[in-house]
């Protein structure tokens, strides 16, 4: 199996209060309310209810929303089968935001109260777990840590899994969060060129291009497969 | 008494974010886990911590904190009664 | 391409090199400990497997400076040190690749002011830097946080990337400490158990803390191999989708991962020896595990956990227990489940109370954690496939 046999065939950006979903510019609003705010509200709009969203941290949030947008019409869902779904995540800044919160339950020697609801999301990983658990995804996962995103490596390891695992679509991404709450989001679907041939997707990008689709740079899609 | 299960019921959806429910919606009786409301064990734990912390009671025996947990108006009437 | 072991070295309350730990598990020895209130580490009353600080300082003090390097990356540095000290891998090489397995890395400095707590200190990124670079390491180092799967996944990743071609050899690095923040953390899930933990016994109530490092050298050169028996076969992991902190009812996420292993690497579950599996001694991780071996027909192969020696070393368990499978498959001798007194699981398994002795050619090594991930590898002696 050849690398460019893989494609992205959807994407979506959240940043500087901006949703991008291929190439579309979904919801673009003023800074003002906080980000936890502004995800419950966008959530609220424009997606199905789904009442752990509200229990989710922050870090969960973000991610759990970029791949709700990501992963919206379940096509997913309905091509793949569980065990052949896989998430790579990465991120800089680790579940750093949530460990402060749980930090602050655990400062006061005399108001000692260690919060278990917080602790859960100590470790960013649990977004894997809340994206899989909504979109029903079983296959090979795991969570990357780095200073900045390195999408040649997750490039690199999606196209591992394509070889090497019964993996036929990956989600991959940059789910990064710190601790005043500055934040960055992009989620891409890869998937085996054929495949989308199947369903006579309209465009899609060389599995290579996500630096330039995260930092939306313009670049020329493949309009192959007009249907 | 009615009081104190109105604090509860805020108090409980404020912890544990259940942003999509009012405290009207919130019984009195209503079992809190399992058919009921549907909490589960990071919940309990939570509340656990919550009696603690705002009432100052401790719950050590898990067999004793479902009894106490079941409903808001169980919780209140364990609250009054060690208080 | 094989993926063979050029070295190993772990660091934890038991001892400071594989034999040293593994002698003291053959004896039956735990390094798990009842804390005092108020110990300098750790603060909360607990059981927990720690590092011995001193020893490790006076090692560290021949060849670096403490003062500019925190615990968790003494520690580190330290094991890699030792990892390499027989072998002719060449750590600064581009073809060796770094990868840090580690959940909460330097997190004891958080809302600290110190010294060493720069604001990137509690970056895993930069932890992965600092022991990279102690080496000479031109690569960028891969950091994965994953949990409690994070040292299994660390050495699949490797594995695979070697398997590709990507390198030549893979430094891999699992190391987490016993932090009052996780103790408080996991002592708020009422995880930890007052006693030292009891895996898969009928009277286990929880786990126990444990801090190390453990360091695996994996190459695919077989002149670099120091011991051309044992590989690294392959493996899989594999998500619940089920619930963030609870262990599936069914087991199905480790079904997966068990069944992917073989089917990846052609091999037979009959074939099995020995599994290590996770065994953190909670209620529902030990039925889990015994729902998963049962549903994959693995209930009659001899299986431990090591938590009862070591505690849950969280991101260094994959990589801690690994080295200790590998180094059970060279003594011929399989660690019992210290701890363990009657059995006690959902369904049965044949989970070993004695230490076994005999020839062993393929152990399935078996993880889980929050967030419903499992992990599972499979090493076998090369000679045997």
């Amino acid at each position: 199996m050849k690398r460019s046999e893989q494609r992205i065939s959807r994407y979506c950006l959240i940043r500087n209060r901006k949703i991008v979903l291929n190439e579309k510019t979904l919801i673009e609003e003023e800074p003002g309310a906080d980000l936890s705010t502004f995800l419950s509200s966008i959530y609220k709009t424009f997606r199905p209810e789904y009442s752990k969203f509200y229990k989710m941290d922050l870090l969960s949030k973000l991610g759990f929303l970029t791949a709700d947008f990501l992963l919206d019409g379940d096509h997913v869902q309905n091509t793949y089968g569980a065990n052949e779904v896989a998430i790579l995540i990465s991120n800089s800044q680790s579940s750093l935001e949530t460990d402060n919160r749980f930090q602050q339950t655990i400062a006061d020697r005399d108001a000692y109260y260690p919060n278990p609801a917080l602790f859960v999301y100590t470790l960013p990983s649990i977004l894997i777990g809340e994206i899989s658990i909504k979109h029903q995804i079983k296959g090979e996962s795991a969570f990357f840590i780095s200073a900045l995103p390195d999408f040649d490596f997750m490039h690199q390891y999606a196209d591992t899994l394509f070889q090497t695992t019964p993996t036929k679509a990956v989600i991959t991404g940059w789910i990064d969060l710190n601790i005043n709450a500055e934040y960055e989001a992009a989620l891409f679907l890869i998937e085996n060129r054929k495949q989308m041939e199947k369903r006579k997707r309209s465009w899609t990008f060389a599995a290579g291009s996500f630096s330039d689709l995260f930092y939306e740079r313009n670049l020329e899609k493949d309009e192959l497969f007009h249907g | 008494m009615d009081e104190l299960i109105a604090k509860l019921k805020a108090q409980i959806i404020e912890e544990l974010s259940l942003e999509d429910l009012s405290p009207e919606e919130l019984e009195d009786d209503e079992p809190l886990f399992g058919e009921g409301l549907g909490l589960d064990s990071i919940d309990a734990l939570s509340l656990v911590v919550v009696l603690d912390r705002d009432y100052g009671i401790q719950i050590e025996d898990p067999e004793q904190g479902k009894d106490i947990l079941f409903s808001v108006k169980t919780i209140a009437e364990y609250i009054t009664k060690n208080k | 391409m094989k993926t063979y072991i050029a070295g190993d070295n772990m660091i934890t309350s038991l001892g400071f090199s594989t034999l040293e730990n593994f002698s003291q598990m053959k004896e039956g020895i735990t390094g798990i400990k009842k804390l005092k209130e108020n110990n300098n580490r750790v603060y909360l009353k607990s059981c927990v497997s720690l590092v011995d600080v001193e020893r490790l300082d006076t090692i560290f003090t021949d060849f670096a400076d403490t003062s500019h390097y925190t615990l968790l990356e003494r520690m580190a540095i330290t094991s890699v040190r030792y990892a390499v000290e027989k072998t002719d891998l060449d750590l600064a090489s581009p073809k060796t690749l770094f990868i840090l397995s580690t959940t909460k890395g330097n997190i004891e400095f958080i809302g600290k002011r110190g010294q060493l707590n720069s604001e990137n200190r509690l970056h895993l990124w930069h932890t992965g830097r600092v022991i990279s670079s102690f080496f000479d390491n031109p690569n960028q180092p891969l950091v994965i946080s994953n949990a409690c799967i994070s040292g299994l996944l660390a050495i699949l990743t490797g594995h695979r990337l070697l398997t590709l071609g990507r390198f030549e050899n893979i430094v891999v690095i699992g190391a987490d400490l016993a932090t009052e923040f996780v103790v408080a953390g996991f002592q708020s899930l009422k995880a930890m158990s007052k006693t030292i933990c009891k895996p898969f016994d009928k009277h286990r109530s929880g786990l126990s803390l444990g801090e190390g490092c453990g360091t695996l050298l994996l190459t695919s050169n077989p002149n670099l191999a120091a011991d051309e028996k044992i590989v690294v076969r392959g493996g899989a992991s594999a998500n619940d989708a089920n619930h963030i902190s609870g262990p599936s009812r069914n087991g199905e996420g480790l079904f997966n991962v068990i069944e992917q292993t073989l089917s990846s690497t052609s091999e037979s579950g009959d074939h099995i020896d020995v599994i290590s599996a996770h065994g953190t001694a909670t209620v529902f991780n030990d039925d889990m595990e015994s729902i998963a071996l049962d549903r994959a027909c693995l209930n009659s192969i001899p299986t431990n956990s090591l938590k009862g020696y070591i505690g849950h070393t969280l991101g260094a368990a994959g990589v801690l227990e690994s080295i200790i499978t590998i180094q059970a498959m060279r003594e011929s001798l399989f660690p019992a489940t210290k701890g363990l007194r009657t059995r006690g699981t959902v369904k049965k398994i044949n989970v070993l109370k004695t230490n076994l002795r005999g020839p062993l050619n393929h152990s399935l090594k078996l993880a889980a954690g929050f967030g419903g991930c499992n992990a599972g590898i499979l090493i076998s002696k090369n000679e045997t496939f």
